[in-house]
């Protein structure tokens, strides 16, 4: 990897990344416990999360603030300055996807707690793939790969399929058992919060494509 | 180039040497007419050294010898018979310091004008001084003063009144050597503004060490690298997306 004539300027470059991957992993950390409480709801551990957007938030001025300085600081151009533009989409990004794991976290703290006839796991199910294609998308950032990259938008077309098939199971139910029609009301609100996961996953994803079409090869 | 100009000059395989070295390799590169083209690149990579080739300034360097030709308007100004000194009133340039002649502010503009006869009386002297004044937007600045000594203006005020001095000849092409480096940012802010505005009327082709100003005032970037045109094209894509490693490692300021 070549080198800024000026070291601390890479230093600035590094340590943007740096944050923004602190912020992917802390936001990573939050979609997997929203989709844990699915499973065993655990109303503390629900307030936890939802307290824990915070410091994603913070995160996202941080990053602002510093890309900013380093815009001042360097007038970065070619692949400099296209770094620092994805380094504050994905930051935004991010911060989304966090405010939607926390609405999960919401939406379990109404619930309270699970009807012993709900049976399905369905919603868990989804939660999972979407965690793990999030994780894709963010090693595709880390590791600037092309290859990693486009496996996302692939597996958010499967996503929206589970996610469909949730939704049509959870009419099924409500309709068979109307006691729980409260509870699974919920479950649909929770499937609509992690398939818009599976979507802005599918946007970092198309960001480090672009980003690296623009790199020299 | 998708720049749907038309070009103004076209330099076919220029190369220069100064004694047996060779300072320009070859250089094939169109300017697009009433356009701004800039030229940069490292230290000693021959950008002043090719500007010099556009007006025949390095004729007048003894060591120095020039290969290739150079169309201007499809005309070739390395032909032979064609005089020098012509084709300077036809290139106006401007040079990195500010360097008025030790005269008026007044004859500092007129002094072009008187010797190439283009002006017939003292009354169409004095508008082509004013008018070239107010072009360089120096003209409210000095109106009261035009009798006093170039020199005793101020940095930025001395180039704008050699940009004046350029352009009271009306030329077709100006030729600008790093014309701000010597000035403070709201001298060269001034600078800016005028370039933008003369390009509505001449082909302007400049010499910079910021690519800052590069991109701020061009719409075509050439890049020079060791005596070669590594790269050339739209200013906005040179400098967001070069497409030589060379050039994204010049302007990015990188090495190893
Ligand atoms: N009059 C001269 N006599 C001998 N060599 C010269 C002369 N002028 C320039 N050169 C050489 O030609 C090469 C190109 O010089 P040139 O002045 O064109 O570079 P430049 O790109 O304008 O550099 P800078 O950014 O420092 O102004 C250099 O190696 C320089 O030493
Ligand atoms: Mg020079």
């Amino acid at each position: 990897m070549k080198e800024h004539i000026v070291s601390t300027y890479d230093d600035d470059l590094n340590t943007l990344k740096t944050k923004l991957l602190e912020m992917g992993v802390l936001v990573e950390r939050q979609i997997f416990q929203a989709i844990e409480v699915t499973k065993i709801i655990n109303l503390s551990k629900a307030k936890e999360i939802q307290k824990g957007d915070d410091a994603i938030d913070a995160l996202e001025v941080e990053i602002r603030e510093f890309a900013t300085k380093t815009l001042t600081k360097r007038q970065p151009l070619a692949d400099d300055l296209r770094k620092i533009i994805i380094s504050l989409k994905i930051s935004s990004i991010l911060e989304r996807i966090g405010d939607h794991a926390a609405n999960v976290a919401g939406r379990i703290l109404h619930v309270k707690k699970m009807p012993e006839n709900y049976l399905t796991d369905s919603i868990y199910q989804l939660g999972q793939l979407v965690v793990k294609n999030y994780s894709k998308a963010l090693s595709s950032f880390d590791q600037d790969s092309q290859k990693i990259a486009q496996v996302v938008p692939t597996e958010d077309v499967t996503i929206n399929s589970v996610y469909e098939t949730c939704f049509r199971e959870h009419l099924h139910i409500m309709m068979e058992d109307r006691e729980i029609i409260g509870f699974s009301t919920q479950m649909l609100f929770i499937a609509k919060e992690l398939e818009r996961i599976g979507d802005l996953s599918k946007v970092i994803s198309k960001e480090v494509i672009y980003n690296l079409k623009g790199k020299i090869v | 180039m998708v720049m749907s100009n038309r070009i103004k000059i076209k330099s076919k395989k220029i190369s220069v040497f100064y004694g047996d070295k060779k300072a320009l390799d070859s250089i094939n590169l169109e300017i697009p007419e009433k356009k701004v083209t800039s030229l940069i690149g490292p230290s000693g990579c021959g950008k002043s050294t090719f500007l010099r080739c556009l007006n025949r300034m390095n004729d007048t360097i003894d060591i120095c010898r020039v290969e290739g030709d150079i169309f201007i308007d499809e005309k070739n100004i390395y032909e032979k018979g064609l005089d020098p000194v012509l084709l300077r009133a036809r290139i106006g340039m401007v040079f990195q310091k500010p360097n008025p002649f030790p005269k008026s502010i007044f004859d500092n503009v007129a002094y072009g004008p008187k010797i190439h006869g283009i002006v017939n009386s003292e009354d169409e002297l004095n508008d082509l001084v004013k008018d070239s004044l107010k072009k360089a937007g120096l003209y409210n600045e000095v109106k009261d003063r035009l009798d006093e000594p170039g020199t005793s203006l101020s940095g930025g005020q001395q180039q704008r009144l050699c940009i004046a001095r350029a352009i009271a000849v009306s030329p077709e092409v100006i030729l600008m050597d790093e014309p701000c480096s010597a000035l403070d940012p709201i001298a060269t802010a001034v600078i800016e503004e005028l370039i933008d505005e003369l390009a509505k009327n001449f082909t302007i082709v400049i010499v910079t060490h910021s690519m800052q100003q590069a991109a701020r005032v061009s719409q075509q970037t050439a890049f020079f690298h060791m005596g070669n045109l590594i790269e050339v094209g739209k200013t906005e894509e040179i400098f967001s997306m070069p497409k030589q490693i060379k050039t994204q490692d010049y302007i990015t300021g990188k090495i190893g």
